[in-house]
This record gives C-alpha cells, structure tokens and sequence, in this order.
C-alpha cells in the first residue's frame, strides 16, 4: 500500500481542513429550515396541480357511469363506502346536476361514492357533527322530503316533508324550509321548521304575521351554539335579508319588531344598495356570505358579487373571493376545522384553504357541503 | 424531535475535516465548502433520522459528494463552474506535495477519484467504501487500481511511490494488472 501517499494525502488534508471557516450552526440550521419549507410547499403545490387537473374529468366519468340513465324512482343506497378523504382535506359530499347524491375524492373532485342515485334535490345538503349522516331532500309531490342516508352507504331514511336541511351542531335537531301546498292560486310561504330528531317535536317559524311577507327560504345555517339560525331568504319584492333568528325568542323568521330576528346588518361600499344573497355561520362564530351590491335591474343591475367572511355585527373580516356578476353563489360551507370554505359558483364547486384564493374543483354540482 | 444542541456539536465536530475530505473528491475549495453546508443543512432538515444513524459523518460525506456531483446541480452552475476552472483555490499555507496530489486528483475520473480519497484519506476498507458508494467490492478495486495508475504520470515528481514502474516481480493488481508500486495486491489492507 503507498503509506507515503496516504500519509501526504491526511497531513494536507488536515492543514487544509483547519484553513476551513466553516458556516455558524445556526446558519446550517437555518439553511435546513428553509429546504422544509420550500418542500412543504413545493408539495401542497403539487397537490393542488393534482386536483386542479383532475377536476376536469370528475364528471365526464359520472356521466359515462350510466348514471343519468337511473330511473327517479330508483333511488337507494349504492357502493359500499370507500376510504376516508385525501390528506388531511375534509370529505365533500355533494348533489349532482343530474340528482345524485355523491362523495367526492376532496383531491380530485371525482365522485368516490354515490349515496343515492337520483330524485335528489339540488340548493343544499347537511352533514351531522359526527360526520355520518347526510341530510338531503327529494323530490316529492307538490313540496320536497327531507331525507338521510348514512355518509358510509345505506338506506335512506325518510323524515319530514321540507327542503333546504340544516342540521344542529349537537346533531340532535334539524332545521329545514317548509312550504305548505296550497291551490296554486294561493300564494304560500315558506316556514322554517325546528324538529327534534329523536322525538319528532317541531317548532314552526312563519315568515311572519302576513302570509305573503317572503318568496323562499334559500340556506339555513345554525350558530356553533345552537341557540341561532342565520335565514337567508327573498322578499316577495325580489329584495334578500339575512336574517339571525333567536330560537328561545324568534315568533316570526323574517326580521320585524318583535319578531325575535335581526337582519344583518350590510356594511362596507354601497351599503345602502348591498344585500347578502346567502351566508352561513363559520365554527368560530363569524359568517361566510355572498354580497351582492346593486340588483334593482335583476342580474343585469348587479355590479358586485363579494364572497366575504364577516362578524355576526356585519363588520368586514376577509374576502375570501370575487364571484362571477352573472351567477348565484351557494352552498357556502365551511368545514368543523375551520380550515376549509367551500362554495358553488353557478354549477362549480370552488374550495378554499384559510380563506386563500378559491380553486375550482369540479363541476356540474346542485349542492355541496364538507363532511 | 430535532435537537439543536446534538447538532451544533456534531458540525462542529466534523465541519472541517469533511469539507477536506469533499474538497479532495471535487478539487474545488467553494464547491467543496457549499456542498457540504448543503448536506449539514439536508441533515439537519431531517436530523431526528439521521442522528439515529450509526456514522452521520458518512451520511454527509455521500449527500455531500451527491450534490457535488448532481447534474442538475452542474446545469444551474455552469457559468460559476466555468468561472472556477479559471480561478484555481488559493493554495497558500498548503504542502506542495498536497497541492500536487490534489491537482492529480482532479485529473482522473470522479469515482476512481472518490474511491481514493475514501481509502488513502478517510481510511475506509474495500468493503465500507462498497457499502458507502453502492458499488460492488470488486467494482471499487478496480477503481482504487485504475485510479491509482491514473494518477501516477501526474505524482512523478512529488510521490515516487505511485510512479515506480512495476518490478520484475510484479504481483497483479486486484484488477489482474500490475501493481502500481510493483508490491500491492491488496488494497484493503
């Protein structure tokens, strides 16, 4: 072996390596901490390049499942259940423009399961806290049914002629819109109903003292506490009000002195001429709305279409995105986290992660909600 | 969990003595120096693993020589390595026998070369340096053979013992060839 190669190598090595001024620990520390963070978001980057493109196949797969060929009258329980959502994203349940009720991949926005196959109703679906019921309605005579299937697949349950569920955060009650059929030359407004799940109680809240007084009743959205319902609803004049109902005090939906409801209140550029089209309550309190400004030429009038996230006292907090002037927004949800918001521009499902910029996912939805 | 304080000492530790042993692998003082703050940094990210390692010197050394080696690392450089041919290490405080067998280092293919330094530098034996590379043991006799040939024309005024021609009782080399120095056979030893 050549000792005297080896030996010139280490002694030069070692003069060289004490000639090295090496980086601060800290600095290498540092340097580490930077790569982390670069890959975490390199990686939710390419999670999102994942969803994004896959959205665009979520429903040409639905319609090639022959599932727009399923006769009405077929609904039922379909596919056993399939896994949980994709990483850490909460599962999306939601109804199709052809009324199936499905689970969505939360990543890709194609439909893992279908739930029930048609008849279902599009304008709003409702998770239970513990996320294993669906609360939906059907299509049923002259007014819908609420119905519910498990979220894992099974038999629907039939509960009470109504629309627009909405259930509890405890999960033992279900607020939803009732409209009583009447001779179609009777005009008739919508109630909210409160039913207490277990024993089959209801409290009914008519619009108000006159029958005539709303148009129909849009979303239902219960307080964290539960002791409120935020009602967004039409005047027979076309105007919206968002309205929060005091459940112990409430006689009437519709915002009224001595109605037991407050609307509330628009604040921000054009107050005056601004109303919300819809909102729901966020897990911490403060409500998820779309804001629409200046409608008194129907939607050609609308020149603002803001989805904001609020306080109850109307104060703006964030505006989680600008809508399209051209379409309703609905179904705004916001998942138990708090993390997640979730809406449907027109027939499109948009997410969006801490009130970031949405991204759309998929399309041809009636309703969606998180799981 | 990561400990800073493990760290900081194992760094401080082992800093300089690999950045000498990658210096000898690449033939460049900067490539050598950003290449190892790029492996310490890697090994911090993921320090909860590696300080779990039997030789995180090792892990480093190998990141370190990765990198060094990384085309798209040599793609995104190329105009600052291009300028570093032209500029070469200020040697000062070095012996003209180290400077010598670093430019011939420089001169022979980057796996002899990494196989010599791991075996006349760091001290390995065939078979950790076979482990260390993933190559076979064979593979890295070869290279330790060749390499050594390789070097010899450009040592022959500062290290006569790689320039003997071999004897006339010459043992093969591990490649079947001729010692370099006319006595090794073996260089595990």
């Amino acid at each position: 072996m050549p000792e005297e190669f080896s030996v010139s190598l280490r002694a030069g090595s070692a003069d060289f390596a004490a000639s090295v001024k090496p980086a601060a620990p800290a600095a290498i520390r540092a340097r580490g901490n930077r790569r982390r963070r670069r890959q975490a978001l390199t990686a939710a980057a390419l999670a999102f390049a994942i969803a994004v493109g896959g959205a665009g196949t979520a429903y040409a797969s639905l319609g090639r499942s022959g599932l727009a060929a399923a006769p009405v009258t077929g609904r039922g329980p379909s596919a056993p259940p399939s896994g949980p959502g994709g990483e850490g994203r909460p599962g999306i349940v939601a109804v199709t423009d052809r009324g199936a009720l499905v689970v969505l991949d939360p990543l890709t926005g194609i439909a893992r399961k279908i739930l029930v196959r048609g008849d279902v109703l599009p304008g709003t679906v409702s998770v239970s806290p513990d996320g294993r019921t669906v609360y939906f309605a059907a299509g049923h005579g002259c007014t819908g049914m609420i119905e519910s299937v498990p979220t894992a697949g099974g038999r629907v349950s039939v509960i009470a002629p109504g629309v627009r569920p909405a259930v509890s955060p405890d999960g033992t009650r279900l607020a939803f819109a009732r409209t009583p059929c009447r001779p179609s030359a009777t005009v008739a407004s919508p109630e909210v109903v409160v039913r207490d799940l277990a024993g089959g109680g209801e409290t009914v809240l008519p619009a108000a003292s006159r029958p005539s007084s709303a148009g129909m009743v849009a979303e239902l959205s219960w307080s964290p506490d539960g002791r409120r319902l935020l009602v967004s609803a039409s005047r027979p004049n076309g105007y919206w009000v968002l309205a929060q109902v005091d459940l112990a005090a409430a006689r009437y939906y519709l915002p009224s002195a001595g109605s037991g409801g407050s609307a509330v209140p628009v604040t921000g550029p054009d107050a005056a001429h601004s109303y919300y089209r819809g909102g729901v309550f966020l897990p911490g309190g403060d409500l998820f709305v779309d804001r629409v400004c200046c409608s008194d030429d129907g939607a050609a009038g609308v020149t603002s279409n803001l989805l904001w996230e609020i306080d109850p006292s109307g104060r703006f907090v964030h505006r989680v995105a600008i809508g399209w002037l051209d379409r309703d927004h609905t179904s705004l949800d916001g998942d138990p986290s708090g993390h997640w918001l979730l809406y449907l521009s027109g027939p499109d499902l948009f997410l969006s992660l801490g009130g970031a910029a949405p991204f759309k996912l998929t399309t041809g939805l009636g309703a969606a909600a998180w799981i | 969990m990561r400990d800073p304080a493990t760290f900081d000492a194992f760094y401080s530790g082992s800093v300089r003595r690999v950045t000498g042993q990658v210096y000898a692998m690449t033939g460049s003082r900067a490539e050598a120096e950003d290449c190892v703050a790029e492996a310490y940094a890697r090994a911090w990210q993921r320090w909860d693993k590696v300080s779990g390692y039997g030789d995180p010197e090792a892990w480093v050394r190998t990141v370190a020589y990765r990198v060094s080696v990384s085309a798209w690392r040599k793609a995104a450089n190329m105009r600052v390595a291009h300028r570093r041919q032209w500029a070469p290490d200020d040697t000062r405080g070095l012996s003209p026998d180290y400077v010598a067998i670093i430019a011939a280092l420089r001169k022979i293919p980057p796996r002899q070369r990494q196989a010599i330094v791991l075996h006349h530098l760091v001290g390995l034996s065939v078979e950790e340096i076979a482990r260390e590379t993933g190559a076979a043991a064979g593979t890295v006799k070869a290279r330790l053979s060749r390499g050594r040939q390789a070097m010899a024309p450009y040592l022959a005024d500062s290290e006569p013992a790689l320039n003997r021609k071999p004897g006339p009782d010459a043992k093969p080399g591990p490649d079947g060839k001729p010692g370099l120095n006319g006595t090794e056979v073996a260089c595990d030893a």
